[in-house]
């Protein structure tokens, strides 16, 4: 039985449990366990394991069944911090810049220091060493202080005192900033990962399930990252207004792990082309394709219907869905009863690429002229976004657009059930939008966005007509989800026989085509690493 | 097989009737120019938001969508750049983003600012801002000499060259308006494109002493220049010597084989 790692690099605080990268990796786990033919080692920082050993208990993984490369214990100031102190400006690569160069050196000795200090699990040396270090620093700050007084006193001593106090109160405020640290801590931790890994001569490829992490790059045995999507790039203004620099710098370490990596997995055909391909300029020949497996959410729904009684239980997990619609100017619409009455379901988070004001502009006319009397459920904040709460009340659809959030998967499952059809109108994803094949588990057709991505899966003309509109306009999709509607029993028997070949894929499909992948990058030999000494 | 390629021609303030006939034959002459030059080409006429119903744009069976302009200072303007896997702003020649208070615009559909569009034809130099050059681009002047008649702010002045100056090319419909590009905005001229000008867009001198201008707050035009007014103008009187040129009443007719080409050509250029 061979042996693969698995290289995660979350950052402290980062809350991954729920999120799909970490039900995704589940289930790859799950899967390859199930195979019988690989085991795995999982490299993290120390603050990771609990949450992935939970993460995996959760999944019904044994806990044998994966070995875990973590430092041991977790760093003393993570524990002694109640909460996040990350200063997100501290990520980008772009901060060391200038006058700071000068001092690479001493800097560089001073994190490693202090990258120690922070992964020490020993609170008591923390706070002797931070104690001691005091009277240091502050002798070291004076005689800086002095120097700069004197080398400029002679000429200028009002303008230079002037400025040593602008410095001095800029100084004072980046060193408070900082005492967080969590960058130098995250390094230093990683260092540690590292060397657990370098140790490691076992593992014939190491595996990465997202980009977010350039550190990847610096093992120096084989291997492949996943690249789900690169979505920036679809709406560049968009996601130029959101998240400023900090999140620019996320998308550099994205670039960094792609232009660094050596194999790669996309989960289609679309990102391998048109991202990794054709922006990029990845060999195509380095890049495997390995599509997801169907999620499904009936299994979900019969497990919460401990009377066997369905449809019982999913509209009385609808109506506790309801209780958490999140208002727009304090105004909900009004919902008789438990139900919300006949509605459209689009499940979905709020992101530029999401294309919600295009559905929102196709709901109206709906209402308007297509004779419709039902609502749309969403399943996003519109806290996030003050364009889609502002087009909301422009539209005049306060009433009719209820947004239900932080729903469990049980609830989700029952909004697909209880809906009339479930909607799609992304403009891009990574790979087949899964509402295809949630909806379709609870008995409820789709419409969907005709995008690439959908088109490979859903590869039948007659079908492909009948369930796809033009995401860019706004009549189209109102004619096809109205279409949708009418003709409700035909989509829905169109749709279950190529949702049967659909769900035939499991994710064991998937656990099984990615270790070949894994050995095709084995096969292939091994690449340089990148320094050690890089950012991450 | 060849890839469609979807081009946007965006047309600011075509509130009035004449002005939306005059967008829409130009879109058309575009698409079916394509066609002639064999190219799979797919138009979206992007037009002020809440005009995109009017009959004149239906009538062409082309995609119409509703836009506004957004303002982007020059921070964000440059991730945009970054995130669309373009060089930076100063390299591709934009204006300088050294200066902090310098904005760029982007036409805003609601959905991807355009961005699912190969390229753009901005049917007016002017916008709130330096236009940021996310797609190649070309422009088209009709009314350039009013630089001349005092009408327009140095600012909108400024902006006009800018995306005169960024665009991929300039198409105008007079020797006069070529000229007028080649020497106030500083254009090279071989990236200034004549072509006949749409029916749909004619022009017809306006009389002596008729009123062009309709704000009054407006100076005069400048004596002895030579300059165009466009139908917005209409209603101030025209000094002398003057030729003017409105947009036409006239209803959208077909166009020619050769004004097809010619059209066809320029966008052929661009792509």
């Amino acid at each position: 039985m061979k042996t693969y790692g698995i290289y995660i690099a979350y950052p402290p605080w980062t809350r991954f449990e729920g999120e799909g990268l970490g039900r995704f990796l589940a289930a790859f786990v799950r899967g390859a366990h199930a195979s019988g033919k690989a085991r795995f080692v999982i490299a993290c920082p120390g603050w990771t394991r609990a949450g992935l050993e939970e993460l995996f208990a959760k999944s019904g993984i044994p806990s044998d069944a994966v070995e875990f490369l973590a430092p041991r214990g977790v760093p003393g100031v993570i524990r002694l911090a109640s909460r996040r102190l990350r200063d997100p400006r501290d990520d980008g690569p772009t901060r060391i810049r200038g006058k700071r160069q000068r001092l690479a050196g001493m800097r560089q000795l001073a994190a490693a220091v202090a990258g120690g200090l922070m992964t020490s699990r020993n609170v008591a040396v923390i706070l002797l060493v931070s104690l001691a270090s005091l009277p240091v620093l502050l002798v070291a700050g004076l005689v800086r202080m002095v120097g700069k007084l004197l080398a400029t006193w002679v000429r200028r001593p009002l303008r230079a005192l002037k400025k040593l106090v602008a410095s001095a109160k800029q100084r004072l405020r980046r060193g408070l900033e900082k005492l967080s640290m969590s960058q130098a801590m995250y390094e230093a931790e990683l260092r540690q990962v590292h060397r657990l890994i370098e140790r490691r001569g076992d593992v014939t490829a190491w595996y990465c399930p997202t980009a977010f992490w350039p550190s990847f790059n610096r093992i120096s045995g084989p291997r492949v990252v996943v690249v789900p999507d690169f979505v920036v790039s679809l709406a560049p203004v968009a996601f130029a207004q959101l998240g400023g620099e900090a999140f620019r710098s996320s998308v550099e370490k994205i670039e960094r792990t792609i232009r660094g990596g050596h194999h790669f997995i996309t989960y289609s055909q679309h990102v391998k082309q048109d991202t990794l391909v054709a922006r990029f300029g990845i060999d195509a020949q380095r890049v495997t394709v390995v599509p997801h497996g169907a999620n499904t959410l009936d299994n979900v729904l019969e497990a919460a219907a401990d009377d066997g009684d369905v449809e019982a239980v999913s509209a009385r997990l609808l109506a506790d869905a309801l209780t958490k619609a999140e208002a727009i100017d304090g105004r909900l619409p009004v919902v008789c009863g438990d139900s919300p009455g006949r509605y459209l379901f689009y499940a979905s988070q709020l992101r530029p690429h999401k294309n919600l004001g295009t559905l929102l502009k196709a709901f109206r006319w709906l209402l308007d002229e297509g004779h419709l009397a039902h609502r749309l459920v969403l399943t996003c904040s519109p806290s996030m976004s003050p364009r889609i709460q502002e087009l909301v009340k422009q539209l005049g659809l306060h009433d009719d657009v209820l947004f239900l959030v932080r729903l469990s998967e049980e609830e989700l499952a029952a909004c697909y059930r209880q809906a009339e059809l479930a909607v799609n109108p992304t403009l891009s994803e990574g790979a087949c939008p899964f509402t295809f094949t949630e909806a379709l588990s609870v008995d409820t057709p789709v419409v969907m966005s005709r995008i690439p991505v959908t088109e490979e899966v859903i590869a039948e003309k007659q079908l492909q007509a009948a369930m796809l509109f033009d995401p860019y306009d706004w009549r189209d999709m109102a004619r096809v989800i109205r279409r949708g509607i009418e003709h409700r029993d035909d989509l829905l028997a169109m749709q279950q026989a190529a949702y049967a070949t659909l769900a035939d894929r499991t994710w064991q499909n998937v656990s099984r085509e990615t270790i070949q992948a894994l050995d095709a990058a084995a096969g292939q030999g091994a690449p340089q690493p990148q320094g050690t000494r890089r950012s991450a | 097989m060849e890839t469609r390629r979807r081009i946007a021609v965006i047309g600011d303030a075509a509130e009035r009737p004449q002005q939306r006939a005059c967008l829409a034959a130009l879109a058309e002459v575009l698409h079916g120019g394509a066609a002639a030059r064999g190219l799979a080409s797919e138009i979206v006429l992007a037009v002020t938001a809440g005009s995109e119903e009017a009959g004149e744009y239906e009538a062409t069976g082309l995609a119409v969508r509703g836009f506004h302009w957004e303002l982007l200072d020059a921070e964000a303007a440059e991730r945009a750049m970054y995130y669309a896997g373009l060089r930076p702003l100063r390299a591709v020649g934009a204006p300088s983003t050294t200066v902090p208070s310098r904005l760029f615009a982007v036409p805003d559909d609601g959905i991807r600012h355009l961005c699912d569009c190969d390229a753009w034809v901005l049917t007016h130099p002017t916008a709130p801002a330096a236009l940021l050059p996310l797609r190649p681009f070309l422009v088209m002047v009709d009314d350039t000499l009013h630089h001349a008649s005092g009408g327009l702010s140095e600012e909108t002045l400024r902006v006009a060259a800018d995306n005169l100056t960024a665009a991929s090319g300039v198409l105008v419909w007079s020797e006069e308006m070529l000229h007028e590009v080649v020497d106030f905005y500083g254009v090279e001229r071989h990236r200034v494109r004549q072509l006949p000008r749409l029916p749909a867009c004619g022009c017809r001198p306006l009389p002596l002493g008729s009123r062009a201008f309709d704000h009054h707050s407006e100076p005069p035009p400048e004596q002895g220049r030579v300059w165009f007014v466009t139908e917005a103008s209409v209603g101030a009187t025209v000094s002398e010597p003057a030729v003017s040129a409105v947009l036409s009443r006239a209803e959208p007719v077909a166009t020619d084989e050769r004004t097809m080409a010619a059209y066809g050509e320029a966008l052929a250029d661009l792509l």
